[in-house]
């Protein structure tokens, strides 16, 4: 028996807060938009668009209001359930690509592919590939 | 533009806990009750009569009258499924111009509309310049009769 290279993919969600909230509200699209942390204090998720105006993760709100007001940055409050609702459909999703999987954090999680029919070439090519179509597609 | 009265808001979360009621294997008897009444064994889980794909569905809670033709009435509920792919004739929920809607979708010889079952809409060709994607096909609505 030969033995096989362990393959494992690191799954991250991009912005992932934001990207849950985008998903039942179209609206946000293309706007810059931020996820603030319980009670409102700081930053802890920003769309691609806020990201780009230069607001830092982990920023406190109060500091980025002249920014937001200037700009049209729009800030949420954090919706845990929502997030933890997504994250727990991701992680489903992810679970039937291989028996082997880690959920790492609330939007991270390592997959075992070794000896999967989705290693075709190198991991990373593959976690593009295969691992976003179908999460990309249903959640 | 879609029709801001059938838009959608407040998702709403899928319970995965199953919920089994029973079910009657014997017609209901309008005479003598049934002696077997008492052994029911059978059990239905209407998740699993309702949700083929738990990972991809969602519930959402319709307004508007467009879609009554086809039995969708304000405050049903309706089963989406993501993972099911949409095909003509489908209901869909779909996002137009990043506003939800729900519509029939024709989609014939590269032509896409989206149909209202109420005459009073009319019938929503999508152009090139349309932002539009079928955010989930509707596979089941709640329509609550009592």
């Amino acid at each position: 028996m030969s033995a096989q290279i362990q393959q494992l993919a690191l799954v991250d969600c991009n912005n992932f807060y934001v990207s849950c909230e985008r998903v039942f509200r179209p609206d946000l699209k293309d706007v810059p938009v931020v996820v603030l942390s319980n009670n409102d204090g700081c930053v802890v998720s920003r769309s691609n668009e806020s990201k780009a105006l230069g607001i830092k993760m982990g920023q406190p709100w109060f500091e980025c209001k002249a920014l937001a007001e200037e700009r049209g940055i729009l800030a949420l409050s954090s919706n845990y359930a929502l997030y933890a609702d997504m994250s727990n459909r991701v992680m489903a999703i992810l679970s039937d690509y291989s028996p082997r999987h880690e959920v790492y954090s609330i939007d991270e999680c390592f997959v075992d592919l070794t000896g999967t029919p989705y290693l075709k070439r190198r991991a990373t090519k593959c976690v593009s590939v295969s691992s976003r179509g179908p999460v990309f597609l249903f959640v | 533009m879609p029709n801001p009265s059938n838009l959608l808001s407040h998702p709403r979360q899928v319970l995965s806990a199953p919920l089994y009621l029973d079910v009657c294997a014997w017609k209901v008897p309008a005479g003598f009750p049934s002696p077997a009444a008492d052994h029911t064994q059978e059990r239905v889980d209407l998740n699993k009569e309702l949700i083929r794909n738990k990972d991809a569905t969602y519930l959402f809670r319709v307004k508007g009258d467009s879609m009554t033709g086809a039995g969708i009435y304000e405050g049903d509920t309706l089963v989406v499924d993501r993972s099911v792919t949409p095909k003509h004739n489908h209901i869909v929920l779909a996002l137009l111009n990043n506003e939800f809607t729900v519509k029939r979708l024709y989609r014939r010889g590269g032509v896409v509309k989206l149909v209202a079952e109420n005459n009073i809409y009319p019938i929503r060709l999508i152009k090139e310049e349309d932002d539009f994607v079928v955010w989930g096909v509707v596979t089941f609505n709640l329509h609550k009769l009592c």
